[in-house]
């Protein structure tokens, strides 16, 4: 059988990166939450990643998570200073405190995603189905709203009460299943 | 926490803050690490809301129905949109033709005709379409409604498909994932960002051709039916007749293509291809010997652990976006990767890591044009009694797949695919589980066993 180490180190690479994408994405969205800066981090991010990953060839999963955490808090503040003219670009020191923090929140954050799949579950189903309008790829709020034949305003609200509903519900799983 | 910083981080997440709020909102982020944690929790949260909507839309709109990825746990799919609504879409398409038609022999038989204007409706829509006017409001897309300029109308998900008709019959068709803006009808003239169209044009002015712009090119047409694909990087148009010329905005080099003639233009090729048209094949084959295709959607290319003289197979990737480990081939929406025939029957050889479920599709060109693409699906229960890491050969006729037909809310149930449509795309997908499905090569024929056979490989 053909054995190309090359080859190798980027299938696993390829497996590590999209195994650990959605942690990675939700640690840069905190920073850029507008989605087109967070494509964009994201892109740079696996490109340097994959660029370094020698330096990486010991790690495992989880070591390879924090690693490209810290690739991304370094890209995140590079794209950071191409937009430093742009609205709602928070400033560098700010960048750098809920960047350092979030590292040390990689696995609680984790668990937070996975918990979500059963608290949507417990929505209303009026609910569920308006979050999934929402978040879905396609239309925008915008549109949602004049459909349904709400304002926009209107919309925003609802979707913040779901999602304080969601965060309570995510904190009370995560107590009972881990105490945390 | 009070509910001044909840509202900030709402309003940030958001991106509609004033400049007063964000400076605000910064000073508690530097002050206060509690409002920094809830922001890092929200994004959190807004961060995974998107990766499982995408999940649903998965479902709901590429797949069509959940009914296609039920799983072992739970068989019970949901409905099928695009089924529910394709008898009612057909009737009113059925009426608005109807007035159309009256319409124009009431003008035929006046004895002092008025010149009308041209005008443009959406006549019939499957899956998920919208319509947005030139400010940004959600338009209504109920058959028959009127589109004015400035209109965009986009079709999401590879089954979905809109048809924007013309008042002096010409018809375009959106297929897939496909978005369009309407530029003005007299001329007709319109806007393909992205996807492919496929058009029956009537006869244009000689001197007012209808314009079609994409991103890279100019499409003249007088009155013809062609297929057009278009991306970033590409345009590819086959005409099936009349005449259409091609132009390239970039250097002006210009084509003009007639019956059976396709062109590709590309921003990497200095010149614009001319194919001569081909009839459909009957048969298909990727080995995957050097490479994975480079225009399969999903897979990774594996050298190792394959069978004795094979240089490559293709093993499945995970799609965060809808939770699903998938081999997706090519989309040949234009030429297709082969014709069904009665006794067609498609052949893979292939190992699974952890046996079990998973479900085969086929995405069709029909003949219908008020249904131009079906999804055919079938359970690959054979799967579940697979050996791990061994491998297989497995030959499944065409007949064995259901069409998504889901009037009575039970899924893929429809009649297998029909003879002479075309398959654009097959796929291998499971939900949640990574098979570790490894494909080695995978083929098509005329003829085979006439019933799913799975042999092991020696």
């Amino acid at each position: 059988m053909p054995d190309d180490p090359a080859q190798d180190n980027y299938e696993r690479f390829v497996r590590l990166f999209t195994r650990h994408e959605a942690a990675v994405r939700a640690f840069v969205r905190a920073m850029m939450p507008r989605p087109d800066h967070c494509d964009e981090i994201m892109q740079e991010v696996s490109i340097v990643a994959w660029r370094k990953f020698d330096d990486l060839a010991t790690a495992g999963g989880d070591e390879f998570c924090r690693w490209a955490c810290t690739i991304a808090r370094f890209e995140v503040l590079k794209h950071r200073r191409r937009l430093a003219r742009d609205r709602l670009v928070l400033d560098e020191d700010v960048l750098k405190l809920l960047a350092d923090e979030a590292l040390d929140e990689i696995e609680v954050r984790s668990r937070q995603r996975e918990a979500l799949d059963g608290c949507l579950k417990k929505l209303k189903p009026a609910q569920r189905e308006l979050v999934i309008q929402a978040y879905s790829p396609g239309p925008t709020i915008s549109e949602i709203a004049a459909a349904l034949g709400k304002t926009r305003d209107a919309l925003y609200q609802a979707l913040r009460r779901i999602r304080a509903q969601l965060l309570i519900c995510i904190e009370r799983s995560l107590e009972r299943e881990t105490g945390l | 926490m009070d509910h001044a910083d909840q509202r900030l981080i709402a309003l940030y997440l958001e991106g509609r803050m004033t400049d007063d709020e964000f400076a605000a909102f910064q000073r508690r982020l530097r002050d206060d690490p509690g409002i920094r944690a809830r922001l890092r929790a929200e994004a959190n949260l807004e961060s995974a809301l998107h990766d499982l909507t995408a999940t649903d839309a998965r479902v709901t709109e590429l797949w069509n129905a959940a009914g296609g990825e039920a799983d072992e746990s739970n068989g019970s799919p949901s409905r099928d949109r695009r089924a529910v609504f394709r008898p009612l879409w057909r009737a009113v398409a059925a009426v608005v033709a109807l007035g159309i038609l009256t319409g124009l022999l009431i003008w035929l038989n006046a004895e002092d005709p008025v010149e009308h204007a041209v005008t443009a409706a959406l006549w019939d829509r499957a899956g998920s379409v919208a319509v947005v006017d030139s400010a940004g409001r959600l338009r209504s897309v109920d058959a028959g409604v009127t589109l004015r300029p400035g209109d965009k109308i986009r079709s999401h998900g590879d089954n979905s498909f809109a048809t924007v008709g013309f008042t002096d019959g010409t018809r375009i068709q959106l297929v897939g994932e496909t978005s369009i803006a309407l530029s003005g009808t007299e001329p007709m003239r319109f806007t393909l960002f992205s996807g492919l169209i496929t058009a029956k044009v009537a006869r244009q002015p000689d001197d007012n051709p209808m314009v079609i712009e994409t991103p890279n090119d100019l499409v003249e047409v007088l009155g013809t039916e062609f297929a057009l694909e278009t991306s970033s990087e590409h345009t590819d148009i086959h005409v099936r007749s009349g005449r259409v010329r091609l132009i390239r905005s970039t250097d002006g080099k210009a084509v003009l293509l007639s019956k059976g003639e396709r062109a590709l233009s590309d921003v990497h090729k200095d010149e614009l291809l001319i194919k001569a048209d081909r009839a459909p094949a009957d048969t298909w084959e990727e080995s995957f010997e050097q490479r994975l295709p480079g225009d399969w959607r999903r897979g990774e290319f594996v050298r190792n652990d394959l069978p004795a003289g094979s240089l490559g197979g293709v093993r499945n990737q995970f799609e965060p976006r809808w939770n699903s480990y998938l081999i997706d081939s090519s989309m040949r929406w234009i030429e297709g990767l082969f014709v069904v025939h009665a006794d067609t029957h498609l052949h893979f050889t292939f190992m699974m890591e952890q046996p079990g479920w998973m479900n085969l599709f086929l995405l069709t060109r029909t003949h219908d044009e008020s249904n131009p693409t079906d999804l055919f699906q079938y359970n690959a229960a054979p799967f579940s009694s697979a050996t791990p890491d061994a491998w297989y050969m497995l030959s499944i006729p065409l007949s064995q797949w259901k069409r998504n037909d889901d009037q009575h809310g039970t899924g893929f149930v429809g009649p297998p695919p029909p003879s002479g449509d075309l398959v654009c795309a097959v796929s291998w997908s499971s939900r949640h589980v990574d098979r570790g499905l490894v494909i080695d090569r995978v083929w098509v024929t005329r003829g085979g066993p006439g019933k799913v056979e799975m042999t092991p490989l020696r």
